[in-house]
């Protein structure tokens, strides 16, 4: 009987054990069923996570597309080109503000003395004045010309370098800084090479953006260099006589890089 | 023996079965976690920062519209144009472009080609807009002579316009002249009742003053500026064409 009851348990047990066999079976099953389910899921998910990155992609490409072309438009130099041509139209009106006074510009024009150019004080109605004060003539700042005519000079050089040594802006007033330059004229002839350096003193003015150095030689002739307002890096030279303002040589300057 | 060893396997399997389904739904979650979100959260970061991009852009949308490359050439070839003038007569009409041709002003915007390359019949050039009743233009007026006034704002309203189809080239208008003078330390309002015209070929706007204020000075508006929207104005004495004062105006509540 004892065996009987061994067997009996033997049996239950083996039943229990039958019992979790299959559960664990069913698990796994279970188990395999979710992961293909899964799977699937996986790729579903996977696909629209892509999906969702490409939009986000494209939205991208498209916003950088647009600003591209917005930045095209506020290219600066875009608008400088455009102020220069703007510029060499004014010069070809007729000049609306009296001599020594400046255009303000714009869509309000209106002409205030020369004087009150970048000094601190806004003038114009549209302060204009105080806007385009940047110094164009910085000191270490060196500009090469080429000739165009010369019906003066002693020289007759084919270059001209205009090298800025020193610049003083007075605070209280500082509508035209101080310049001390020096002019740079390097000549070679059949009969000699000779490299000259010549000293001399000037102002800046914001009025006009005009670069003028008193005569260095004893010569009475003048340096004047004229931007047009936009563009800083060029500018046009002309040899004056120092008492008639009258231009008897001509450089076209380019800023040294 | 064999009893108690089936019972610990028993166990054993149920606590291995157990074990294998908390593994197995604990990696299912990890999967998840592990895998899917750091890249949408890349995303989600991306989507912030364009956010931030398209508000930039907004303020950049402002500046570009300030910045007008067609308008800014049509002004440049008003004022060369101006430059280099006709060779037209005063009361003429040059057919544009390359054409030599001249026509009388009052064939201008008549319905009727009489350039032949109908020029003056061209959308560009008959334009109404400058004339339109209810424009106000406005700007600052710079005395020159005939009267001692500091610069002062001037408005140009345009009260009523009517053009008639018998006589389509000029449209015939009526304006309030506004000035806001400094007189001492205060403002003060003069303003003055005027009628005249406008005419296509030379887009100039013509205004005298009514009877009862000719104590004042007449307009004249030239909008050659290459838009309808400014005008270079001058205040003249009718009777002898002398300019008193220069006023450039523009066209106020316009975008």
């Amino acid at each position: 009987s004892e065996f009987a009851i061994r067997q009996a348990d033997t049996m239950k047990s083996l039943r229990l054990l039958l019992a979790a066999l299959a559960v664990v079976t069913a698990v796994l099953a279970d188990h395999h069923e979710h992961k293909v389910e899964h799977h699937g899921h996986e790729h579903d998910h996977e696909a629209q996570i892509d999906k969702l990155l490409e939009r986000t992609n494209k939205i991208t490409h498209s916003i950088y597309d647009f600003e591209s072309q917005l930045d095209a438009r506020l290219d600066p130099a875009r608008i400088r080109r455009a102020g220069s041509l703007k510029h060499r139209v004014e010069e070809l009106e007729e000049h609306h503000c009296p001599q020594h006074s400046h255009q303000c510009g714009g869509d309000d024009p209106q002409c205030i003395s020369d004087l009150f150019v970048c000094d601190g004080h806004t003038d114009c109605r549209n302060g204009e004045d105080e806007k385009h004060c940047a110094l164009p003539t910085k000191e270490g700042d060196s500009f090469v010309g080429d000739v165009v005519y010369d019906n003066c000079t002693r020289r007759r050089p084919e270059h001209i370098t205009v090298e800025i040594e020193s610049v003083t802006i007075h605070k209280y007033y500082t509508a035209s800084p101080d310049i001390h330059a020096h002019i740079e004229i390097h000549t070679d002839t059949d009969e000699e090479e000779a490299h000259a350096s010549l000293p001399a003193d000037g102002i800046y003015t914001f009025a006009h953006n005009e670069l003028y150095l008193y005569p260095p030689e004893d010569d009475g002739l003048a340096f004047l260099g004229e931007f047009d307002g936009y563009d800083f890096d060029h500018f046009d030279g002309y040899i004056i006589h120092e008492l008639s303002h009258k231009a008897c040589a001509h450089f076209v300057f380019t800023r040294k890089k | 023996d064999s009893l108690s060893a089936a019972r610990k396997i028993m166990w054993r399997l149920l606590l291995l079965s157990a074990l294998t389904g908390l593994v197995l739904a604990d990696s299912k979650e990890g999967h998840g976690h592990l895998d899917i979100d750091p890249r949408l959260r890349a995303n989600a970061a991306r989507i912030i920062n364009l956010e931030r991009k398209l508000n930039s852009l907004k303020k950049k949308l402002d500046d570009a519209e300030k910045i007008d490359p067609e308008g800014f050439i049509k002004e440049l070839d008003a004022r060369v144009t101006e430059v280099e003038g006709t060779h037209c007569g005063d009361k003429q009409f040059q057919c544009g472009g390359n054409e030599q041709e001249c026509i009388s002003d009052l064939l201008v915007c008549d319905h009727h080609k009489d350039c032949h390359n109908g020029h003056d019949e061209e959308p560009s050039v008959c334009d109404t807009s400058p004339a339109k009743a209810g424009n106000i233009f406005s700007g600052t007026s710079h005395w020159k002579q005939c009267l001692i006034r500091h610069d002062h704002v001037t408005k140009i309203v345009l009260t009523g316009s009517i053009r008639f189809k018998d006589f389509p080239s000029r449209i015939w208008v009526r304006a309030n002249v506004e000035s806001d003078l400094v007189v001492g330390n205060h403002t003060e309002e003069s303003s003055f009742k005027a009628k005249g015209y406008y005419d296509f070929g030379h887009r100039r706007l013509v205004l005298f003053p009514t009877k009862e204020f000719d104590d004042h000075y007449s307009v004249v508006c030239e909008f050659n500026h290459g838009d309808a929207e400014r005008a270079d104005c001058h205040r003249i004495q009718a009777d002898t064409l002398d300019e008193c004062a220069e006023l450039h105006v523009i066209l106020q509540g316009h975008h």
